[in-house]
């Protein structure tokens, strides 16, 4: 704080806010993925929307007359195309974000960048960063924004709603035979998910054993020849998925006798957002479809 | 050691590691066991057996551009990318991955990019006046500078989804190498090409001069280098993507083993080049396997500091 | 051997040289003399066919210069450039070989008989034990005597040398052109710029004098070289001494 000199406006007057709102006796705060709670006294007015799962969280819990403005790529719902856009999720137009006067920012932990996370909050701007990397964080968020937007019955129930969803697909493909899955990212070079990631966790919700395991990075480059040796029973990928044809010619593979290759729905499966949810029923019912292709 | 039994030798190492890169695949395994033969068989056959051909292919390419780069811009540490023949492949092949299209469209994207690079140097460089030496590289130069702000801007605007592709590809990556035998047909048309002119340019790197009064064609020759060089860059590049340093390196080291007499410092090149870039390759197979690495990074972690150490000893003559 | 018809050579807008007419024969020596700038080794450039001619006729042999092939015509004339640049690390036999390569096909590598002239030729130009060392390491004068090797290997009936004597020492010079005289008397036809007058007279049979404006004087030695025509060439009073059985001519300048 000693560095930040001169002190600007914006600046001094989301000092003064924050030491308002701690010395409030309502003090509304929400954790979030650094662990460091955030407190507001007023419910925002004006959100900033930093990830298009966060946009899609804040219609969901019907905070969308609260939205100022949201990232590129926010094309659910569809009136969410309508909103002012502040560019990618990788270098926001700060002018642009300074011109629609937030009093919210909310942002995800591994899509904005630290040094955009810092630069706003340097100009003043109270952010809120979700970590938006597990199945089980999305109810946690919602809730979180139903708090920060003045919507918490809505957020309750949508969260409710999802977790509840959840626990009964966990519960009915608990006792379904383990399949060995291989999912796609990229085809050149060869991108999965780990363990860590929320569509390998997707995946073991649905009985599907993720053949790549726990790695170091969510999303690392993997060998062809791997995955062959590991005999996957389907093949999982999403749009655009290219060239996925090509695994086809290795008929020896599980997956490809059973003709188990199974392009997902799109968006959903890659949005850690609330229609998560509907990802994962797709991937149990891909699951579903090669079990009942497999010869016994 | 005789210089002909040096090549001899770069010749049984490059077998080595061709042989060494078809046993060894990133489930570590040395040699297909009897169990599952037929699909062991496909890997070794389809997926180790192109990727490996590919890698020395594109390494061979690219050492044979570098040595006759070198003497057509009389500097034994130029680099065939000057050519900005890799510049407009990269372009193309970027623009397909950014647009979403098929591996396929993104070979070809590489290849008209290539195509199109040199098309453009050569009519820019040939309009009117006498044809002069510089001329041409420059050209090459500042289209390669050029296109490399483009490649700049098309990853600045790509989509994180695509970015990683894209990435790979600037850095050289045999994972997707497409059909070795294009690759692998063009380096023996070119060495076969270049070999009967290796006197020719062991004498033009003395200058025009000394070049013309021992009946050297040194116009055509240029010409023909010019030209020879930009095809077997632009074939390495469609195949293993913009793989750093071995252009640079492979014929400097060539140089250094067998003296620099072309008729030994070509082939040199070429299996000095594939052999790089099979080791390359097949470090990034298997160091972090079943993860994958790019091999141009690795080639380049190689090659940095043997490049290096070259030049410290250059110097220090 | 070579000879000029109305040769006219230009350099930019510069007349280097109107008209100039002259036949080198075999046996010859000739010396090219002339002020820097005169147009010495544009002229030598233009007899080997390095550099197109303005105007007028060269003949070499039986036939006109441009109608001679690359390999062909290097069997017949040689150059000696001024600055030979040496290519990437050579060795001086690999460089001296080079000198061959107008007599080899084009898969066609050096022949014992090819290494032994290059070895004579070092040999006459004082390098023999030279053969493994790098051209790189090679001090000035050795550097052009290895070219003048060269030129030697490429063994053609007639040579032109553009200053051979560069960064030779004195010792050098003389040997050198003594030699150079010798294949003049076997029978070649040598054509060289020289910048010491007393040397052209007391080594080459022929001299051509450029005076640097387009003029030029050409004959025996004792002919071209005269204390008036020297005087013009180089703008400065020159005197012709004779003793014994030589010619020389010395500036005649009081220095201070």
């Amino acid at each position: 704080m000693i560095h930040r000199t001169p002190p600007s406006w914006g600046a001094l007057f989301g000092l003064l806010f924050a030491l308002s709102g701690l010395a409030s006796a309502d003090p509304r705060c929400v954790t979030q993925s650094d662990a460091a709670p955030l407190c507001i006294e007023e419910p925002a007015r004006r959100v900033v929307s930093l990830a298009p799962h966060l946009t899609e969280m804040l219609f969901a819990i019907e905070a969308q007359d609260r939205i100022a403005g949201v990232v590129e790529r926010s094309d659910y719902p569809e009136e969410a195309r309508r909103l002012a856009n502040v560019g990618p999720f990788h270098s926001p137009d700060l002018e642009r974000l300074l011109a629609l006067r937030p009093d919210l920012i909310v942002s995800w932990s591994t899509g904005t960048p630290a040094a955009h996370i810092a630069r706003l909050r340097e100009l003043g701007f109270k952010i809120w960063i979700a970590r938006s990397e597990h199945l089980d964080d999305i109810p946690d968020e919602l809730r979180a924004l139903g708090m920060l937007t003045g919507h918490p019955a809505e957020a309750e129930r949508v969260a409710s709603s999802y977790a509840r969803d959840l626990q009964t697909l966990r519960q009915h493909y608990a006792t379904r035979p383990a399949l060995k899955g291989f999912y796609e990212i990229w085809p050149q070079p060869l991108i999965t998910v780990g363990d860590g990631h929320f569509i390998a966790e997707s995946m073991r919700v649905c009985g599907i054993l993720n053949i790549v395991g726990a790695t170091a990075s969510n999303t690392p480059s993997w060998s062809e020849e791997a995955v062959i040796r590991a005999a996957p029973d389907l093949l999982l990928t999403s749009p655009p998925a290219r060239d996925f044809e090509r695994w086809r010619r290795w008929t020896a593979l599980p997956a490809v006798r059973n003709n188990a290759l199974f392009v997902m729905p799109p968006d959903v499966l890659m949005r850690p957002g609330p229609r998560l949810i509907d990802g994962v029923r797709a991937l149990c019912e891909a699951a579903d479809k090669a079990r009942a292709g497999m010869q016994p | 050691m005789k210089r002909p039994l040096i090549l001899l030798l770069l010749g049984a190492f490059a077998a080595l590691l061709l042989l060494t890169s078809l046993a060894v695949g990133s489930a570590g395994l040395v040699w297909p066991h009897e169990t599952s033969w037929n699909i062991e068989r496909q890997i070794i056959l389809e997926l180790r057996l192109p990727r490996v051909l590919a890698a020395f292919a594109a390494g061979g390419l690219l050492g044979l551009a570098g040595a006759v780069i070198q003497v057509l811009t009389r500097n034994p540490l130029a680099d065939p990318y000057i050519l900005g023949i890799s510049g407009g492949a990269a372009t193309g092949a970027l623009l397909a991955i950014l647009l979403g299209l098929p591996v396929l469209m993104q070979h070809l994207g590489a290849a008209s990019g290539a195509l199109a690079a040199l098309l453009l140097v050569i009519a820019l460089a040939h309009g009117e006046g006498a044809w002069t030496r510089h001329r041409l590289l420059l050209t090459g130069v500042v289209l390669a500078a050029a296109l490399g702000a483009l490649i700049t801007l098309l990853l600045a605007l790509a989509p994180e989804s695509a970015l990683r592709g894209m990435l790979f590809w600037l850095m050289g990556d045999l994972s997707g190498a497409p059909a070795p035998w294009y690759a692998l047909s063009g380096l023996a048309l070119l060495a076969l090409l270049a070999m009967p002119w290796s006197r020719d340019l062991n004498i033009l790197t003395r200058g025009e001069a000394s070049a013309l009064s021992l009946g050297v064609a040194v116009r055509e020759l240029r010409w023909g280098a010019y030209l020879l060089a930009a095809v077997a860059t632009a074939l390495a590049v469609i195949t293993a993507g913009s793989i750093g340093f071995v252009g640079l390196l492979a014929p400097h080291l060539a140089r250094l083993l067998v003296g620099a007499d072309h008729r030994l410092a070509l082939p040199g090149a070429i299996l000095l080049g594939g052999s790089l870039v099979m080791l390359a390759d097949l470090l990034a197979r298997t160091v972090i396997a079943p993860q994958q690495l790019p091999a141009g990074a690795i080639l380049a972690l190689i090659g940095a500091p043997i490049f290096l150490a070259l030049l410290y000893r250059e110097a220090r003559r | 051997m070579l000879s000029t018809h109305a040769l006219h050579i230009r350099q930019s807008e510069r007349m280097l040289l109107r008209n100039l007419t002259l036949s080198i024969h075999a046996g010859e020596c000739w010396a090219l003399l002339g002020r820097n700038g005169s147009g010495k080794t544009t002229l030598l450039h233009t007899l080997a066919g390095v550099r197109p001619p303005q105007q007028g006729r060269i003949i070499l042999g039986d036939r006109p210069l441009d109608a001679w092939r690359g390999r062909q015509r290097a069997r017949m004339l040689g150059l000696l450039p001024q600055d030979a640049s040496e290519g990437f690390e050579e060795s001086v036999l690999e460089a001296v070989l080079s000198g061959r390569h107008p007599h080899l096909g084009r898969w066609g590598s050096e022949t014992a008989e090819d290494k032994r002239i290059a070895r004579e030729a070092l040999h006459d130009c004082g390098l023999t034990g030279f053969e493994t060392r790098a051209v790189q390491s090679l001090s000035g004068g050795e550097r052009r005597r290895l070219a003048i090797a060269t030129l030697l290997t490429q063994a053609t009936p007639l040579m032109l040398l553009d200053e051979p004597l560069n960064h030779l020492d004195l010792q050098w010079q003389w040997c050198m052109l003594n030699q150079l005289r010798g294949l003049a008397n076997d029978g070649r036809a040598l054509f060289m710029s020289l910048h010491d007058p007393n040397l052209a007279l007391r080594f080459c049979t022929h001299a051509l004098l450029l005076n640097g404006e387009g003029g030029w004087q050409a004959g025996t030695v004792r002919e071209v070289i005269t204390a008036e025509a020297l005087q013009e060439a180089y703008g400065m009073p020159m005197r012709l001494l004779e003793q014994g059985d030589g010619v020389w001519v010395v500036p005649d300048i009081q220095p201070g």
